[in-house]
């Protein structure tokens, strides 16, 4: 039977903490390639809608078109595909980080920071010293 | 570590959030077996009802969205990740459609 949990059941285990994490400390937002009706589905019924500040959800059916990309911010950018992050590694307002969710190859890029699971990002980013900091 | 250049961070959601290949083989593709072995000659007709209804037409149409979801319910279909995010809304595509008659 088809059930909104699918999607709640589908996050993969470290998104929420992470989110929940990172949003204490930056501002948080989405950089997605579809259909914005689906994919605003996704994260409504994911559950995870709310961390993200919605001048900051960017989904369009063509990401690295540039006259999308001329609207985002400067950014870290956190992604799973490497043909977007070596795209996106070309501009300097764009700090690309590689999720590759594959952790049996633990391969890396060369263009931009690689993790293996969102857990690794807030150590990557510098939070605990950042939230950790005199200010 | 990342130098602290901005406060905004962007995340893609396919694969990155949300594990597509799971969402796509342990929930949508039963689902869709339920659905759509009783209800294809409902569908062409509900579809094109329900694209119109879209911010932007698609390119995919509603008889390729029905003959995709045909192929993804083979017994031995396996699709490659990133084969699944494109999957995944062609079948929630379905789903959604078969849930609003």
């Amino acid at each position: 039977m088809y059930t909104s949990s699918f999607f709640s059941d589908s996050l993969f285990n470290d998104t929420k903490e992470t989110l929940e994490k990172l949003s204490k400390d930056y501002r948080l937002g989405i950089y997605s390639e579809g259909v914005v009706e689906f994919q605003r589905r996704k994260l409504a019924l994911g559950g995870i809608e709310d961390f993200f500040i919605e001048s900051l959800i960017f989904i369009t059916d063509s990401k690295l078109e540039p006259t999308f990309m001329a609207q985002l911010p400067e950014a870290v950018i956190v992604e799973d595909r490497l043909p977007f992050i070596e795209e996106l590694a070309k501009h300097l307002r764009f700090q690309p980080v590689w999720v590759n969710r594959d952790s049996l190859s633990q391969k890396t890029d060369t263009f931009c920071d690689t993790i293996y699971t969102l857990h690794e990002l807030p150590v990557l980013l510098g939070v605990t010293k950042k939230t950790l900091g005199p200010n | 570590m990342i130098d602290d250049m901005s406060d905004v961070i962007l995340f893609d959601i396919d694969n990155t959030l949300i594990d597509t290949k799971k969402l796509l083989n342990s929930y949508i593709k039963p689902a869709l077996q339920e659905y759509l072995v009783s209800d294809v000659e409902h569908f062409e007709e509900v579809s094109s009802r329900y694209w119109q209804t879209l911010e932007k037409p698609t390119r995919f149409d509603p008889e390729s969205i029905l003959l995709t979801c045909q192929w993804l319910l083979k017994p031995n279909t396996q699709p490659s990740v990133t084969l699944c995010t494109p999957l995944v809304f062609l079948a929630t595509a379905y789903l959604m459609i078969r849930k609003k008659p």
